[in-house]
């Protein structure tokens, strides 16, 4: 029941915002956000009780056709409802000081969003994670179109759109082909990875082949990743958040919960060259993060690193690259949404987000740039922050996959740290400008905001075990089904 | 009485914490107290931690809390009481208790003095947990926060973009450096299921299972970190540059504590290069070759912290030479001493420095032994002891790695007499330069030069004293089996490093000390000559004729050759990337993938052409093809 509220409250809640109008869209979304974080919270209590009758739902859809309504709340799932309940009231908070036209519009489409998400996080059934998977895609795709800057982001939009869309269709296929060999035919994941570990190795190489296709487009994976910084870059701050922080996981969560389990043949058998292109992902990503001259581009490719690498340790297929997969898809959610506000902070002020023609910012906002500091360092994965904890798992993970393709990955922890100081030192360092002489001190809100951000990364990073402690046995429990 | 190891590294916290949150408004002086209270308190709680060692090593792990559970893998928050930990605790507290007490004064005036004392106490945190922790993870915290502390108190005078550029290559080069310390973690923990002391070393000899390429190869790996932290070539280049930084961040963390951490970690980890011959070897030759291109280098230098700091680099090379050839007690003895005179000698240029009114180019001073007598003494005591003079600090822990040197090969101890020749020259052409001739500054500098105030200068008298006695906890053989304080350290340590085994007669040790004392003595006599009795100075840039000079004064070029194989070329090919490949190549494939439809489109737009006889020709054409087929 509690994994269908989840999904279906922000569902609801999405159609009452229209309704209710502009007046208390932005309240509504909010309580609704708080809402789901405490159910979630409530969720992973009982998780860690070991009392699953809440978690788990499931009702009939399409008998014949084996299709059921079927939503759980384990302890991966757990990890992304999480990930989700925590981002998303950031993300509504963030909006607090803006002015939109048609607000009730546009909270209505983000409370569509995070409900169409956590179906896809919840899903127990292969049709319901596809259906919920693309559902997600229209509030968005609307969010960018209506709320969007620059001249092209028509076009823009139309390619993320259609991008997508297509790398999911891959996926659609390979499930459809798994789900004929099913006896009798369901969709439910467990039928699913009966059958798909019941197909020839090459068959389930296939298979992996589709489903990566779709999630490498949506992750996004080199070389499937170019719809990435324009549409980041189009989008209003909100839907960027939205973007990196929860969506794109849809694609990290879909190899745990899809591929390792439903093909493990094929992912010994191809994962290779997943791999490959996810490590070759993060040095390039993080090189055309180094000569960026845009803050939210930089943020852009530095995401699809990240991304390389939570990719790469998922699919080496062991409990620390699967564990530091799911922690890295928190902290990379958390900090994601602390560096587009950020750069929401500065680019209202500024008017701009050119690196260069900044600095000084620190002399004029020592507050700002403490806690944009910590962010900082929460990116490039320093002890006792959030991201540390993901990427040095997600490195020992890959290292026992493969000692080359860890020392290729690892060089995100070098780069990182010359694209995150290179831009933090030109823009919030050295003496005071006329440039930035004005910059107005940052408000409460901002002040909470970061710190919130800036606390959970800190928090997260010293007391990470009793969440890893969530996904343990579940990790465990995939992995011997997997071998 | 383990169980108080917890307060340690929580009172510079709370100092940390208290100042930068609570610390608004509150006056410098309170800041200071609150700020050097911390750490004497550390320094307290140390000393009874460290007396539960005295018998000869007791480890106890002391568990916080769980850190980081995945699958197999398990970390704690846990600290390791042994006797090198707390050895390591002592000098770490102490020394930084009286860098605290000395920037009280020397930042007395610097509208950032709250930030400072603030991120002092925040390193000294990060440093306690560099030696506390119980496993190479939680070793790591410390030893990437420390490299935060670092980053941000070399750049702590961040309106200026140089002292930003150098915290930021300061920060980057570590951070090779930590990639091949992940890489070492990530093989032990592969080969050996834990990456915790414990099970590896002390209660478990898991680290016995390494072997093999693997061994050698893991070892290495560690060492990379090493040579990160601990500035050895070619991974050195950050730490002369480290000296934008306030001068008691030089002592503290560039020159007595953080930067010899690399040589901790593998004295931790002896059991492992024990074991590996080839990783030794390496460790040997890297030292060595730090040991004299730093010691060539600080020979040239004019900036009196560059010569200190190429100086560090040249005495962290002695330290690996020592480790590289099993002497670990011996390397981390030269630590210690080192952590006094570095620190005493630092602080003493940061005097100079203060009482110049911010120069630091010893070609504008001279003569300053008459206007700050205590400076100047302190300074003088400092570099006698460096330079290996008995019965002072260096002496002792120099000759030992020198005598096993003398016993290992014969070509290390050429080298590093040399070395070890040129320490005490450099260091003596630094001083009489300094405080001895006529005073060469601006009629301003002369006027404004001053003594310290007594908060600088106490903390340097006490530094002295160290400096002079320091040596005696690692007393050798040779010179007094009566002495209580013989091969005290050695002791110590005989259960938490593997030890060395010298077999030397008596007369040999004495002869190589004699020996040693000798080169040393000349070196100063030959220094004394040139820069007193002939009263040379120091070459004006311009001046600079002879090309190995000028290669010298340019530190061997390394940062040019770095610019022109690494960071261009890196830049170029980035730039390449997002000009070319990425529009052209990567989205072009996929601009040219989304052309197909529209070209199939247009095919199929051919078809639809609206005119009738066309399709009933294909409708003919089509239904002729089905009969064929049908037949």
């Amino acid at each position: 029941m509690l994994t269908l509220a989840l999904i279906a409250l922000p569902l609801l809640m999405s159609g009452a915002v229209f309704l209710l109008g502009a007046k208390v869209a932005r309240s509504t979304a909010m309580a609704t956000t708080l809402v789901m974080l405490g159910l979630t919270i409530f969720g992973a209590v009982q998780l860690s009780l070991g009392k699953t009758e809440l978690l788990n739902f499931n009702q009939n859809w399409i008998g014949p056709l084996g299709l059921h309504y079927q939503f759980t709340l384990d302890g991966i799932s757990i990890m992304l409802a999480l990930l989700s309940a925590i981002t998303a009231p950031l993300i509504v908070y963030s909006t607090i000081s803006k002015t939109f036209k048609n607000p009730h519009v546009f909270y209505g489409l983000v409370l569509m969003m995070l409900g169409a998400m956590n179906g896809a996080f919840f899903a127990g059934d292969g049709l319901m994670f596809y259906i919920f998977y693309e559902v997600a895609l229209i509030p968005i795709y609307f969010l960018i179109l209506i709320w969007g800057r620059g001249e092209d982001k028509a076009k823009v939009t139309l390619k993320f759109f259609v991008y997508t869309i297509l790398g999911s269709l891959f996926m659609l296929i390979s499930l459809l082909y798994v789900y004929q060999h099913t006896t009798p035919r369901s969709f439910s994941f467990d039928a699913l990875y009966a059958a798909g570990n019941s197909l020839s190795a090459l068959e389930q190489g296939w298979v992996f082949a589709g489903i990566f296709l779709a999630f490498a487009v949506k992750m996004p994976i080199f070389p499937f990743h170019t719809w990435q910084p324009s549409t980041y870059n189009a989008a209003p701050t909100a839907g960027a958040m939205l973007l990196a922080a929860i969506m794109l996981k849809m694609a990290t969560f879909g190899l745990i919960r899809i591929a390792l389990p439903m093909v493990p043949a094929g992912v010994a058998e191809y994962g290779d060259w997943a791999i490959v292109l996810s490590v070759i992902g993060i040095v390039y990503a993080s090189m055309m993060a180094i000569v960026q001259k845009n803050y939210k581009l930089l943020i852009a490719y530095s995401s699809i690193a990240h991304v390389g690498l939570i990719s790469a340790g998922i699919l080496s297929g062991n409990a620390q690259g699967i564990q530091g997969g799911l922690f890295e898809m928190i902290s990379h959610g958390i900090l994601s949404v602390g560096l587009f506000f950020v750069y929401d902070i500065i680019e209202s002020r500024m008017g701009h987000d050119r690196i260069n023609e900044m600095g000084g910012i620190r002399a004029v906002s020592p507050t700002f740039a403490f806690l944009f500091f910590a962010i900082v360092m929460g990116s490039v994965a320093l002890p006792f922050t959030s991201g540390f904890v993901g990427e040095f798992l997600l490195l020992l993970g890959l290292y026992q996959y493969s000692g080359a393709f860890a020392l290729v990955g690892g060089l995100t922890v070098i780069l990182g740290a010359v694209y995150m100081l290179r831009s933090f030192q030109a823009m919030m360092l050295g003496p005071e400008n006329t440039a930035t002489a004005n910059f107005a001190p940052l408000t409460k809100h901002e002040t909470i905001l970061l710190t919130i951000v800036v606390i959970l990364v800190v928090g997260l990073g010293i007391f990470s075990d009793p969440i890893l402690q969530l996904s343990n046995n579940a990790i465990d429990s995939l992995l011997a089904t997997t071998r | 009485m383990e169980k108080l190891v917890t307060l340690i590294p929580l009172f510079p916290l709370v100092g940390f914490l208290y100042i930068i949150f609570l610390g608004k408004g509150l006056s410098k002086n309170l800041i200071g107290g609150i700020g050097s209270g911390a750490i004497l308190l550390s320094f307290i709680t140390s000393i009874a931690v460290f007396s539960t060692q005295l018998g000869g090593g007791n480890p106890t792990i002391v568990k916080v809390f769980d850190w980081i559970t995945a699958g197999s893998f398990d970390v704690d928050i846990a600290f390791i009481v042994d006797p090198l930990s707390t050895i390591y605790l002592l000098f770490i507290t102490g020394v930084g208790f009286l860098i605290h007490v000395y920037s009280i004064g020397y930042m007395h005036d610097d509208e950032g003095f709250n930030r400072f004392i603030a991120y002092l106490n925040f390193f000294v945190f990060f440093m306690l947990i560099l030696v506390l922790g119980d496993s190479y993870v939680t070793m790591f915290v410390g030893w990437e926060g420390v490299g935060l502390c670092s980053f941000m108190l070399i750049g702590f005078w961040y309106k200026d973009m140089k002292n930003n550029d150098a915290a930021k290559k300061a920060f980057v080069i570590n951070r090779i450096g930590d990639l091949g310390l992940i890489i070492g973690m990530c093989m032990i923990f592969m080969q050996t299921g834990t990456l915790k002391y414990d099970d590896l070393f002390i209660s478990g000899s898991e680290a016995s299972s390494l072997n093999g390429w693997y061994l050698h190869a893991a070892a290495i790996f560690l060492f990379i970190g090493a040579m990160g932290k601990s500035a050895q070539i070619p991974l050195h280049t950050w730490l002369p540059d480290a000296m934008a930084g306030p001068t008691p961040v030089s002592a503290l963390i560039h020159a007595a504590t953080m930067v010899t951490a690399g040589i901790y970690m593998v004295a931790r980890s002896s059991d492992i290069f024990a074991a590996s011959e080839i990783a030794s070897n390496v460790v040997v030759w890297a030292g060595l070759l730090t040991a004299i291109l730093g010691a060539t280098v600080a020979l040239t230098q004019n900036d009196i912290k560059k010569v200190l700091a190429y100086s560090t680099v040249s005495q962290l090379g002695f330290m690996f030479v020592a480790l590289g050839l099993g002497a670990y007690s011996i390397a981390v003895f030269h630590v210690i001493t080192h952590a006094f005179f570095k620190a005493l000698l630092f602080l003493g240029s940061g005097s100079v420095i203060h009482g110049m009114g911010g120069e630091q180019d010893i070609r504008r001073m001279g003569g300053l032994k008459k206007y700050m007598p205590t400076t100047h003494l302190t300074f003088l005591i400092g570099t006698i002891a460096i330079s290996g003079i008995p019965p002072l600090a260096g002496f002792f822990s120099k000759d030992q790695i020198i005598a096993f040197a003398f016993e290992e090969n014969m070509f290390v101890f050429v080298i590093l007499s040399a070395a070890s020749a040129l320490t005490a020259f450099y260091m003596f052409r630094l001083y009489f330069l300094t405080f001895h001739g006529k005073f060469r500054g601006t009629h301003d500098q002369e006027h404004h030069l001053h003594e310290s105030p007594k908060v600088m200068t106490v903390p340097l008298v006490v530094l002295a004293v160290l400096s002079i006695f320091g040596g005696l906890i690692g007393f050798p053989h040779a010179l007094g089996h009566t002495i209580h304080f013989h091969h005290w350290l050695d002791h110590a340590l005989e259960k938490t490093v593997v030890m060395p085994f010298l077999d030397m007669s008596l007369n040999v040790e004495l002869v190589l000390m004699l020996l040693a004392t000798v080169i040393a003595a000349a070196s100063i006599f030959f220094a004394y000559n040139k820069y007193v009795t002939k009263g040379e100075l120091a070459l004006e840039d311009k001046d600079i004729k002879s090309s190995t000079h000028k290669t010298l004064a340019a530190k061997y070029y390394f940062d040019e050759i770095y610019d022109a194989l690494i960071r261009k070329p890196i830049d170029a090919a980035s730039a390449f990337f997002a000009k070319v490949i990425e529009p052209t190549f990567i989205d072009g494939l996929v601009r040219s993938v989304s052309a197909i439809p529209t070209g199939l489109g247009n095919v199929a737009k051919l078809a639809q052409n609206g005119k009738l006889v066309m399709y009933v020709m294909a409708m003919i054409i089509g239904l002729i093809l089905i009969l064929i087929t049908l037949l």
